[in-house]
């Protein structure tokens, strides 16, 4: 066999190695737990604050799609609260006129647990409203909401407003 | 490796080629490789699979190979470590979590309870846990209740009903709280409450954390 081939067979070997600790190396990143959890942690996050936008937001022109909003985002109690709004409450706020606009100013993740798929969040929402485009003031709005896992997917529980003295 | 060719046996020339050339690899003393007809004026012929060049080629694309595949998995192995998510131990680092959360529930509601027979108290604490833009900022929201208070006979107490840890590295963590406030007129007796939110910034200072910034949110 020629030099060259086996000096060849050599780097093969080496470079199989590396390959083979560059792969053990991945697959102890890909399966950290702790990895797996940080990374779970923002993906609550992520649609905690897109969520909670949405539950604040609804426009009086629209009542019905700004519901099927919120059902979309919403799971357990909170949905089938939510799913329970009926025919006089849609006509009350659609004869209203107002356009609510929830925009999150601040959240954080105070409770997470991966294995039961349930998290806690803090949201600091601010609540802008016009009624018949004439803009009134905004509130700020400071919830902690429920959330649960729901086929891989995060999703509201709740959505509890936190009056003063609350605890 | 065959790479003598010491006939052209041309009835060698079948189907059977390939396994020729197999078994002849594992014999390099044995003769009799067979080159197609093509190559038949090939000034060194040589086995079609296995020739030198080409166990070079393919040896070295091997190497390559498995090189890029381990460069690849390292570098994603890197990615997954180096995300933001990653260097965030918010939650994941249950004790430091607490300690911090702790630290500036604390903190807060010693800072943010005033009563106008014992600023003292108030005074030392802020000055006690609160550095750089953290101290602006509070002058700046205390700056009223301090101008009435003795008037006023202003008692302000808070109390941090919700917390939650929005990012925590080693010297370095974000709190944000829900604050309920209450300020009470001992002259008039009369109460009025307030909610709060703020992002708090706190950095590591020896064995405690110190705010080094608050942002009402």
């Amino acid at each position: 066999m020629a030099r060259q081939v086996k000096v060849l067979l050599g780097v093969v070997v080496l470079a199989l190695a590396f390959a083979g600790w560059g792969g053990w190396t991945w697959i102890r990143a890909t399966n950290d737990d702790s990895l797996a959890y940080a990374n779970a942690r923002e993906e609550v996050l992520a649609a905690g604050r897109t969520q909670a936008a949405i539950l604040t937001t609804l426009d009086a022109h629209d009542v019905d799609g700004g519901i099927e909003k919120w059902l979309a985002v919403s799971t357990g109690g909170l949905r089938d609260e939510l799913a329970a709004t009926d025919a006089k409450t849609r006509k009350a706020l659609a004869d209203a006129g107002t356009v609510a606009t929830g925009r999150v100013l601040d959240a954080a993740v105070s409770e997470l647990d991966v294995r039961a798929g349930t998290a806690k969040l803090l949201v600091v929402v601010e609540i802008s409203t016009a009624t018949d485009g004439s803009p009134t003031a905004a509130k700020r709005n400071r919830f902690v909401a429920g959330m649960s896992r729901v086929d891989s997917e995060w999703k509201l529980s709740a959505m509890d407003q936190v009056p003063l003295g609350a605890q | 490796m065959t790479t003598k060719l010491e006939d052209d046996r041309d009835l060698n020339l079948d189907a059977d080629d390939e396994l020729d050339d197999e078994y002849e690899e594992d014999d390099e003393t044995e003769d009799a490789e067979v080159d197609p007809p093509d190559e038949d004026d090939d000034p060194e012929p040589r086995s079609r699979f296995f020739g030198p060049r080409r166990l070079t080629v393919l040896l070295g694309a091997a190497a390559v190979l498995f090189a890029a595949a381990g460069a690849w998995s390292l570098v994603e192995a890197g990615n997954l470590r180096d995300s933001p998510a990653a260097h965030n131990e918010a939650l994941v680092d249950t004790g430091r979590t607490a300690e911090v959360s702790a630290a500036v529930t604390n903190a807060m509601n010693q800072i943010f309870s005033y009563s106008y027979d014992k600023t003292g108290v108030t005074e030392q604490a802020a000055k006690d846990v609160l550095r750089g833009d953290a101290l602006a900022t509070y002058d700046k929201l205390f700056a009223e209740v301090r101008a009435k208070a003795p008037e006023q006979k202003l008692v302000l107490t808070s109390r941090v009903v919700y917390s939650a840890v929005q990012s925590l590295e080693d010297d370095r963590a974000v709190v944000l709280v829900f604050l309920d406030q209450a300020a009470t007129r001992v002259d008039t007796n009369t109460t009025s409450a307030a909610a709060a939110q703020l992002s708090i910034t706190v950095s590591r200072e020896g064995d405690r954390w110190v705010i080094t910034d608050m942002a009402p949110r």
